[in-house]
């Protein structure tokens, strides 16, 4: 199914081109819930990479949102998206499922990290939330996501129903499916842990870089005692994919900005420029 | 009426010491040990817990139900062929087709038709041969319906976790039978409940696919 399928007009839109030396907002159609303002150029290396702070103008997602997101990252244009901070989502009636659907397309020659600050999974919350990237040969895509459960009143209340669809493909076929599908949360050593997150970095067909980007990553990862995680290469040489898991929250955020710095200095030989205020997770 | 007959069939494939080679893995247990997760009969049931109930009822039962009822070998290949891309850790892949093909190769060493026939496709294709697809041919040819076949896929997996746990030296053999007990309940109650139809197949094991993933200096088992 595609990812958009349940709206048929998003409420974010937005495409990236190439315009000579740098990379330019082409479409940029939004609506309620979301607020796009301007776009930053932070880094020094890739010089033509756009950076945009996506905000919510309703600051949480809702029982009964029904999101809708497209990017579209043109031939030889570079982008990293990221959010203005976690989203809370609150709790959902009975029967009722929040939806929020992201669609990316990255052209050959293209860049774009898709790297949302975390989702925060409240009481009887529940979520139906798919992504749907197609990156073409040639591009490359580095998608991240995690998210964490609490309950304001310290109950020990859990989230409904979490379904998370990520689908990987390279010029429309599919190369690979992570699918979970859990309701409430779960016992035993898993229960320790309270923050989940998924890294997948896309370069399709290029096995050999793979791997040791994966070893390597798998070392750094371990430098945090209260990080579990490890990389591994995706199936149908898409790419490599990371799983990271902590008690808290900020050591998988952390995690995940080791991944992005490596992949930066793989794919473009030096490290993202830290923003001000990065580090914030609400 | 007991069936003698059945029962004693799903004894055979669901024995520990049937030569599929499942003594080569640990589906994470080993990982899990080295890391500190695991560490108790308690911590074992847990982790048994959460791959019957995370990975393999919502996983791994659905694909085998689709192979099981497939027209034909067309219809298994391209179960198995899910089964690869939607597994994201590639120890995990790696694991699952060694075990299937393990079982496939002991199924046509006995003259199974199916696995024989199904063996034709796996020899010339690399990604091929995981363990639920092949599971579904190899438990056809042995004469199992589909309630049986879940129940010894099931079985089989418990059974491999807590062999693992015993050689790793987590638990003794007297531990091992009370956590083979548990997870008998815990089965028992999954295959309760029928798999709904058109059910996608998801799974989340996330401690287990970092445990596998992770290098190790040495590892006694293959996952």
């Amino acid at each position: 199914m595609n990812a958009t399928a349940w709206a048929p007009r998003p409420q974010l839109d937005l495409a990236f081109a190439r315009r000579g030396d740098r990379t330019v907002l082409e479409r940029r159609l939004f609506r309620w819930p979301f607020v796009v303002t301007r776009t930053f150029s932070l880094d020094r290396v890739p010089a033509h990479l756009l950076t945009m702070i996506l905000q919510t103008s309703s600051g949480a997602v809702h029982g009964e949102d029904r999101l809708a997101q497209r990017f579209a990252i043109g031939p030889g244009a570079a982008a990293h998206c990221t959010t203005q901070g976690a989203s809370p989502i609150h709790r959902a009636p009975p029967g009722v499922t929040t939806r929020d659907a992201v669609d990316i397309r990255v052209a050959p020659g293209g860049y774009f990290e898709y790297w949302p600050k975390a989702r925060i999974l409240f009481p009887d919350a529940a979520l139906d939330q798919t992504v749907d990237v197609d990156c073409a040969r040639g591009a490359a895509a580095l998608v991240g996501d995690a998210f964490t459960v609490h309950d304001p009143e310290a109950q020990g209340r859990a989230f409904r129903h979490l379904c998370a669809t990520l689908t990987l493909r390279c010029e429309g076929e599919i190369l690979a499916i992570d699918r979970l599908d859990i309701g409430g949360f779960v016992r035993g050593p898993m229960a320790k842990f309270k923050a989940f997150g998924t890294a997948v970095f896309m370069l399709p067909g290029r096995r050999e870089s793979h791997a040791r980007l994966a070893e390597d990553l798998s070392k750094a990862l371990a430098d945090d005692p209260a990080l579990y995680a490890a990389a591994s290469l995706l199936p149908h040489e898409a790419g490599l994919g990371v799983r990271l898991a902590s008690p808290e929250l900020r050591h998988v955020m952390a995690g995940l900005d080791v991944v992005r710095a490596h992949i930066r200095r793989q794919t473009h030989g030096s490290s993202p420029t830290q923003r001000q205020g990065s580090d914030d997770l609400i | 009426m007991f069936d003698a007959e059945a029962a004693l069939a799903l004894l055979q494939y669901g024995d520990s010491a049937y030569p599929a080679g499942g003594f080569a893995f640990s589906w994470g247990v080993e990982g899990l040990a080295a890391d500190g997760l695991l560490a108790s009969r308690q911590d074992l049931d847990d982790i048994a817990w959460e791959h019957l109930t995370l990975r393999w009822n919502s996983m791994d039962r659905p694909l085998l139900g689709r192979a099981f009822r497939a027209a034909d070998v067309s219809g298994v290949t391209a179960v198995d062929r899910y089964a690869e891309t939607a597994t994201p850790s590639a120890a995990m892949r790696e694991g699952s087709r060694r075990a299937g093909r393990a079982l496939l190769g002991v199924s046509v060493r006995l003259g199974g038709p199916l696995s024989t026939l199904y063996r034709a496709s796996v020899s010339q294709a690399p990604l091929l041969g995981h363990l639920v697809a092949v599971q579904a041919v190899v438990y056809r040819d042995a004469g199992l319906d589909l309630a049986s076949a879940e129940l010894v896929s099931g079985w089989t997996l418990v059974n491999g976790l807590v062999s693992a746990a015993v050689r790793l030296g987590v638990i003794g053999h007297v531990e091992a039978q009370r956590s083979l007990g548990l997870c008998r309940a815990v089965l028992a109650d999954l295959l309760a409940e029928p798999v709904p139809a058109g059910a996608s197949p998801s799974s989340f094991t996330p401690l287990v696919d970092i445990a596998i993933s992770r290098s190790r200096p040495v590892r006694m088992f293959t996952t």
